[in-house]
């Protein structure tokens, strides 16, 4: 190993990893060439493809390397958080509709694809190279929005010649679709503040009811990493890279292989901007059937984070006021910057960047706030979500002699789903507590508690 | 497709690719996934030379989940007794 490995976690979760490959994943990654400070983990850290979930790794610029392991197959899976001016009181009674609304204006699911969205090959490498840009051009959402994404929903490395006509075969269709799986479009409310001034400065009222999406880019994302990798094991053996694990396959950065992946896997990114960018319209759609155009109107976002990417950011490395640019790789993890960092738009830069951490459907998700706790110890970046701790076949057991939906509904919680597969296998239960994972993450200081949100709906796919 | 029954009424042709059985296990399937994703052709079962299925008749099949990827991880295909026992691992 050419560095240490570095998990954040309780007791309670340390021992939940005894014997889990995801440790060993932690060093395998320490292992890997230009690897700039330790390997880290996030407290909802899970064994993945090559590199765990939950992880983080920043690489020199002149050293480095770069692996599609180390972003994800989900390319910018990531998450966006819209607060309504509407509260929980008034949304009640009109719950059903308004969940009936969201499910026939949002498809999701397998085999979902949009018929009011249709995208020819032109305006397919403009979504790719524009992101939410080009949504807002076409009157998916407002300007205003774009200051309210991480990169402004558009990454500018993004070369759409760079991904393969199978890729962009495979996403043509599913622009403004929420997927399935553990993709979601989620109505809650704020039930809890812990920071009552950036609460309020995020438009996070007591009960204001919020509209949480998470998706990311589809099957055209996951085609762009499916390309690279054979690609960049090829690589790994040119340049003479040793790999403990053949799913860390990874190219130097600045090599052909490097740069060809770099272009595709940011293009990727857009299109998951821009698909967020369309279903946050759609969302705020529904809002206008059942509330009014008003409602709709006054309904903003929050913000939309990655928590599947790789980035060229400029850090101190070792707190010695040296700046260096590195490629810091997120793969289940989110970027958590502080206040008064240059790349946040200015009505963040005294707050910090907003965290999004959705938990499971049945107890509660987060907003916190990047930290310099974070900036100093991991990069900036902070936790991406709970984490499953069961399988999907486990789940599935338990569901059985169940009724899953109906157990939400007594909850409060009502469920449109394509499938009564999909709800089993996303049963709350499958999931680590969220509050765990927040907690450690607020005591170790690399984020910080603004508000609980609790869900009373779910559109599955 | 969970239960609902697909009939092997067409073959797609699917080039074998890969350095040892595992690979071009993980091979094959993501072919058969990319026609899914892109034609709605349903597999079946494997033909002589790609798959067999037909198109999706959303009258007889019901999708039960969708298969994003066709992954490496812990790819194996092994002998026991007289049968070959294979493991891939999909992302859903």
């Amino acid at each position: 190993m050419r560095t240490e490995g570095l998990i954040f976690a309780d007791d309670g979760l340390m021992r939940d990893l005894e014997g889990d490959q995801a440790v060993q994943q932690v060093a395998n990654v320490a292992h890997l060439p230009g690897i700039v400070g330790p390997a880290i983990a996030m407290p909802d850290i899970h064994w993945g493809y090559g590199f765990p979930i939950g992880g983080v790794a920043a690489f020199d610029e002149q050293e480095g390397v770069v692996s599609p392991g180390g972003v994800g197959y989900d390319i910018n899976c990531g998450v966006r958080l819209l607060a309504t001016p509407l509260a929980i009181q008034d949304v009640r009674p009109r719950l059903a509709p308004l969940m009936d609304a969201l499910y026939a204006t949002i498809p999701s699911g397998v085999g979902s694809s949009r018929s009011d969205v249709r995208l020819g090959r032109p305006d397919l490498d403009r979504v790719l190279r524009d992101g939410a840009r080009w949504a807002v051009t076409h009157e998916y959402g407002t300007a205003g929005d774009l200051d309210a994404i991480e990169a402004n929903g558009a990454l500018p490395d993004a070369d759409p010649s760079c991904v393969s006509e199978r890729a962009k075969e495979r996403g043509k269709g599913q622009l403004g679709t929420v997927g399935s799986g553990n993709h979601f479009v989620e109505v809650g409310y704020v039930a809890e503040r812990f920071d009552d001034g950036a609460a309020d400065r995020l438009g996070l009222g007591p009960g204001t009811v919020t509209i949480f999406i998470h998706s990311g880019s589809r099957g055209l994302g996951y085609q762009v990493c499916d390309d690279s990798l054979d690609t960049m094991l090829q690589a790994a053996a040119k340049y003479g890279i040793a790999l403990p694990d053949k799913q860390l396959c990874c190219a130097p950065l600045g090599s052909p292989e490097a740069k060809r992946y770099w272009g595709a896997m940011n293009a990727a990114a857009n299109y998951a901007f821009a698909n967020r960018q369309l279903m946050a319209h759609y969302a705020r759609r529904a809002i206008a059937k059942i509330f009014g155009e008003d409602a709709a109107g006054r309904t903003r976002l929050v913000y939309d984070v990655c928590h599947n990417i790789a980035k060229y950011e400029t850090h101190d490395v070792g707190g010695g006021g040296r700046a260096r640019r590195l490629c810091v790789h997120r793969k289940g993890a989110t970027r958590a910057f502080p206040p008064g960092h240059p790349e946040l738009a200015p009505q963040f830069r005294d707050l910090g960047q907003p965290v999004l951490i959705p938990g499971d459907m049945g107890r509660y998700s987060y907003v916190l706030l990047g930290t310099e706790g974070a900036f100093k110890e991991t990069f900036g970046s902070s936790c991406h979500g709970a984490g499953r701790r069961l399988s999907r076949h486990k789940a599935k057991q338990l569901a059985r002699t169940r009724n899953i939906p109906q157990e939400l509904e007594h909850q409060g919680i009502l469920i449109r789903a394509a499938t009564r597969a999909t709800v089993d296998e996303e049963m709350p239960e499958a999931y680590k507590d969220v509050a765990r994972v927040v907690d450690v993450v607020h005591a170790a200081g690399i984020g910080k508690k603004v508000a609980q949100l609790k869900p009373v709906g779910v559109v599955k796919g | 497709m969970g239960d609902s029954p697909v009939g092997a009424l067409a073959e797609r042709p699917i080039e074998p690719r890969g350095a040892d059985a595992a690979e071009r296990l993980v091979h094959f399937l993501g072919e058969v996934l990319y026609l899914y994703d892109t034609e709605r052709f349903v597999p079946a079962r494997a033909g002589t030379a790609g798959v067999l299925g037909e198109p999706f008749d959303p009258t007889r099949h019901t999708g039960v989940r969708e298969v994003k990827a066709v992954t490496h991880h812990g790819a194996e295909v092994r002998k026991e007794a007289d049968e070959l026992v294979a493991t891939v691992v999909f992302d859903v």
